[in-house]
């Protein structure tokens, strides 16, 4: 198995948090594996520091830039982690950061995802759906003009792989919620030109004449 | 992921069975740094070691009191003047980064407890042995019903996400273990689920979506613990009504490939953990007869690893998700000198039934 190969080079570069001036009056909390942990983890030193560091400013809620832009290292490590993702949303909040910014994010991490979103299978068990979850939220609170770019954020994945399960799934909730239908069935139509065995395509095609208001 | 050479692979003409309980062995000593990506499933991961070694007889080789204290230390309490119509779920933390220690007065400030760390929990707790009236389930089922939502789906945490068949599923095999069905309106997670059967006759893991071999398991799989449909629909009309039977069962028997292995959606490459996915559901309406045993077990052969494990495709390096699933699809295959699957809990028969 492989994963996160595609932020080796990052992980590379990386400084150590414990020796970044910004985070010198921060002591981080270890992670209490209790006496005896069974089927325990190799853990790499880079993923324990974040998390270490994670634990702290959640302990203390600290709603700061440096706690968001820690966020964003964590779940680069554990994308399925919903307890950072959940955090992070706070963070956005109390920041009143702008909300346009973080598509762009979940954008990078949609990318650097794919790799293990194909090694653990096709749905039950990927760590993308936080990432698609945390998207929802986002266009949700930006409201009916992230329409355009949640329609084009998946066409983009659909263009790599066109039967990506959670982008399809992300797909009908930006048709349902924020609208879009009338250029869907042209879209169906060109899937459908360019494999017409795309089971997917056919799926969407008989969501759209069954479900769209027009 | 890339490629092993073929030198790896050949000569793979039976099930290695003592390979890979040292693969699992290997695993439960130590998940190598890879899998620290996937922290947050930890429970998970443990639960697909341990039920792994039950499906090859070879539960033996774990500690099952360290286990036990080590599954139960994630559970999450409410304090002692908590109410349970609060909101959230008193469930299992799914690993020790989502897991934060209580105030001074017990009270749980960071409740991450979620719907398929407390499924994977309980079943590692059942495959060891524990009795199960020594857990406060009433907690787990009473805090439960704070995560269906009024479709009849449940959200995987009291913070939100995604609802799905995945999260109705977990929550029925909760219910089940415990026996204890007032963590859920019945009726209405019911009707959910019949929402999401696709024109096609499989499920989707929400409604409209794709029809999915995962999403057709939980469906199924859910039915049948909820006591909704009985085992082997096809042979009774009885129950025919509540679902299109047919017309699932015309689509189940399509996905196994000219490679003699189950892919999980129309025009998708066949895949080592489909082989449970569909070959689950078949078990449960009676049509697993309908398989051809042979190529199946071709298939999943070609993704024995020499070293222990299964991948998803031919030719690949194993991973534990696969790998379980290539042990539950052969115990479906009945392998000899392996423990026969409860299909609906994807666990052994003994471990489900007490035995
Ligand atoms: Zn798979």
């Amino acid at each position: 198995m492989e994963s996160g190969s595609s932020e080796g080079e990052e992980v590379q570069q990386r400084v150590p948090l414990r020796e970044r001036v910004e985070w010198s009056d921060v002591t981080p909390v270890p992670q209490n594996d209790g006496p005896n942990p069974v089927v325990p983890i190799q853990y790499t030193e880079e993923f324990s520091e974040v998390m270490d560091y994670f634990r702290a400013v959640y302990l203390t809620d600290e709603r700061s830039p440096r706690a968001l832009a820690l966020t964003a290292e964590a779940v680069q490590f554990n994308s399925g982690n919903y307890t950072v993702w959940h955090f992070r949303r706070l963070l956005l909040e109390s920041l009143k950061v702008d909300l346009n910014d973080e598509l762009e994010f979940v954008e990078r991490m949609a990318a650097g995802n794919s790799k293990n979103y194909q090694m653990w299978c096709d749905a039950l068990l990927c760590s993308f759906f936080h990432t698609l979850h945390h998207r929802r939220w986002v266009a949700e609170k930006l409201g009916p003009e992230a329409r355009n770019n949640e329609l084009e954020f998946t066409k983009k994945i659909l263009s790599v792989d066109a039967k990506h399960y959670h982008a399809w799934s992300h797909r009908q909730w930006a048709l349902q919620t924020l609208g879009g239908w009338e250029d869907e069935p042209n879209y169906c139509t060109e899937l459908l030109k360019e494999d017409i065995f795309n089971n997917s395509a056919w799926n969407q095609r008989y969501f759209v004449i069954t479900r769209s208001p027009f | 992921m890339m490629n092993s050479t073929e030198e790896e692979y050949r000569g793979c003409e039976i099930m290695e069975k003592d390979v890979h309980v040292t693969f699992l062995e290997l695993m439960y000593y130590l998940l190598p740094s890879p899998y620290e990506s996937q922290e947050i499933n930890h429970l998970t991961l443990a639960y697909f070691v341990i039920s792994g070694l039950d499906i090859l007889d070879s539960l033996h080789k774990v500690a099952k009191d360290a286990v036990v204290s080590w599954v139960l230390s994630f559970q999450a309490h409410p304090g002692a003047k908590t109410d349970l119509n609060d909101g959230q779920f008193y469930g299992f933390h799914g690993s020790k980064t989502s897991q934060f220690p209580p105030d001074e007065n017990g009270v749980l400030i960071h409740n991450n407890s979620h719907l398929a760390s407390t499924y994977c929990a309980i079943s590692i707790l059942k495959i060891v042995g524990y009795e199960l009236s020594n857990l406060d389930s009433e907690t787990i089922v009473t805090s439960m019903r704070n995560l269906q939502q009024p479709d009849g789906s449940f959200i995987p945490i009291h913070t939100g996400g995604e609802t799905d068949l995945r999260f109705v599923y977990c929550a029925a095999a909760i219910c089940f273990m415990l026996d204890n069905w007032s963590g859920m309106d019945k009726e209405k997670t019911k009707d959910y689920i019949l929402r999401c059967q696709s024109y096609d006759g499989g499920f989707g893991l929400v409604p409209g979506a794709e029809s999915h071999g995962g999403a057709t398991y939980c469906a199924m799989a859910s039915l049948r613990l909820m006591g909704f449909i009985e085992d082997n629909i096809l042979s009774s009309c009885a129950s025919s009504s509540l679902i299109d039977a047919p017309l699932l069962l015309d689509w189940i028997l399509q996905r196994q490939g000219t490679d003699g292995g189950f892919q999980g959606r129309p025009n998708k490459s066949s895949d080592t953990c489909y082989a449970f996915w569909i070959g689950a559901v078949l078990r449960i309406l009676g049509g697993f007869k309908f398989v051809d045993n042979k190529a199946l077990r071709g298939f999943l052969l070609s993704c024995q690893y020499k070293y222990g494990g299964f991948s998803k495709f031919p030719g690949e390096y194993p991973d534990l998700y696969h790998s379980y699933y290539g042990f539950t699809a052969f115990s479906l295959l009945e392998e000899s000198g392996l423990k026969s699957l409860f299909s609906e809990l994807g666990i052994t028969e003994n471990a489900a039934l007490a035995l």
